[in-house]
């Protein structure tokens, strides 16, 4: 299911724009964990995306009185995902650099299994693929959410997951 | 069955790893291996994915706690303020220029009568500021450039006015700059906010780039040294012609000798507070010399 799908009403939409404390402490438990695997398949580094999880949210608060709609999981990811690119240049990293030539995924920490072969994968990947298959495969997001936050068609993020498939089946 | 398995693959381009198999697929799944393989294995690789990347909740509620802390401890007070203010005059109409006033008075005194761009310290510290000793009290200091700041007690932050901001704790002699710190002694913990990314900092004999966030660094007019706690760092010995990248739970020391600086990289392996899963026993100390490493 979707995230854009979880059951939130018209009054919970309102206490966000007004900012109201617990109708924000149940967005960042909501989407925390969908923010934060933006910014770690982006930044690479877990402390750097743990820095990042809490900017998002602190820009994500101060934006609130502007929401509209009812469509917060491609809102909150398209915040998350400028400002990590943001982040990215501000260290001097041009866009193609970005694109191409993703930051390193550190995940060795968590990884138990020498024959895992995770990080070679993601490391593989472009930044969009990375950034795509996080969205699609671990947050269950549509292609129509994150092609809101990508900026990208819905044909050309399908394409792009039918070729990871492609090349975990052995025939890219 | 070709047209079958390319329906398969389809439908796992649809569905997040982990969803419930529909019948039909699973029928089809049962009679063909090669599906049976990609789905075997795109669920394991995308299992891993999920659990490497997925926020802990000891995280998510340390984040949380900052985060509320940042928002709602700063905003109900300020609000607080307001609304009494507001409630002791009459007349509504005067609210709006009231509030104004207010407001160039507030930035007034937040910039302790700076202009934008310069740095200004705050924090409950002892510091001294081209020899005048100031207790920083949660006042703010203003700094004109390219003064000297001895921290001789307690935790400074520096801000920017672009809200770039570094926390220092220890005792450390530097010039902040826009960008980058140049320390000549003493021994601090160094804190960047994400915004430093890409800060310099300038020993005598090192030269420290902020990629991660938080480093300790001891320099004295003989040696430089550095651990990083949380994140990484870019470093650089100039007289040497050297650098590297330091990760969290690493120690950079370059000491001064009579036939020029020496570097050592250490493994820092007794911090208490730092959050590196490198951590091995308390007490043991690695050193490398050349590719080895060997305890010391």
């Amino acid at each position: 299911m979707s995230k854009c799908n979880l059951d939130f009403d018209s009054d919970f939409f309102d206490s966000l724009r007004r900012q109201d404390e617990k109708a924000f402490c149940r967005l960042f438990h909501g989407f925390s964990g969908m923010v934060y695997s933006i910014t770690v398949g982006l930044l690479g580094d877990k402390y750097a995306a743990e820095d990042a999880l809490q900017e998002v949210f602190v820009k994500v608060f101060h934006a609130l009185p502007r929401f509209q709609g009812n469509k917060i999981a491609p809102w909150l990811g398209k915040i998350a995902h400028n400002h990590c690119l943001d982040c990215l240049r501000k260290v001097g990293r041009t866009d193609l650099e970005i694109l191409m030539e993703p930051e390193k995924l550190d995940l060795m920490m968590e990884i138990t299994d020498s024959s895992c072969e995770l990080p070679d994968f993601l490391n593989s990947l472009t930044l969009l693929e990375r950034e795509v298959v996080i969205l699609k495969k671990v947050d269950g997001l549509s292609y129509k959410e994150i092609a809101d936050i990508t900026g990208r068609t819905e044909g050309t993020l399908r394409n792009l997951v039918l070729k990871v498939l492609h090349f975990l089946k052995g025939e890219a | 069955m070709k047209e079958k398995c390319e329906q398969f693959v389809m439908w796992l381009h649809d569905h997040e790893s982990g969803a419930a198999i529909e019948k039909s697929q699973q029928i089809h799944l049962n009679e063909c291996s090669s599906c049976r393989e990609l789905f075997s294995r795109q669920e394991k690789l995308f299992g891993q994915l999920k659990s490497s990347i997925t926020l802990s909740d000891q995280k998510r509620s340390g984040v949380e706690k900052v985060l509320m802390q940042r928002l709602f401890a700063d905003n109900s007070d300020t609000a607080g303020f307001f609304e009494r203010l507001f409630q002791s005059f009459a007349i509504r109409r005067l609210a709006l220029p009231t509030a104004v006033v207010l407001i160039a008075v507030a930035w007034f005194l937040f910039n302790n009568g700076s202009l934008p761009g310069e740095i200004i310290i705050s924090g409950f510290s002892t510091i001294m500021v081209d020899g005048r000793k100031i207790q920083a009290n949660e006042t703010k200091v203003c700094l004109k450039e390219k003064e000297t700041v001895s921290l001789v007690s307690g935790q400074i932050k520096l801000n920017w006015s672009d809200q770039e901001m570094i926390d220092i704790t220890g005792r450390l002699e530097f010039v902040p700059e826009a960008g980058s710190l140049k320390v000549s002694q003493g021994r601090a913990r160094i804190k960047f906010l994400p915004s430093a990314r890409g800060y310099l900092v300038e020993t005598s004999l090192l030269k420290i780039e902020v990629v991660g966030t938080e480093i300790e660094l001891e320099v004295s007019d003989t040696i430089s040294s550095m651990s990083v706690l949380h994140g990484k760092v870019r470093w650089a010995v100039e007289a040497q012609g050297k650098q590297g990248e330091a990760q969290a739970g690493s120690r950079i020391t370059v000491r001064n000798s009579s036939s020029g600086p020496y570097i050592i990289e250490d493994s820092m392996v007794t911090e208490p507070q730092s959050k590196s899963s490198d951590q091995k026993e308390d007490g043991i100390l690695v050193e490398k010399t050349g590719e080895t490493w060997k305890m010391k």
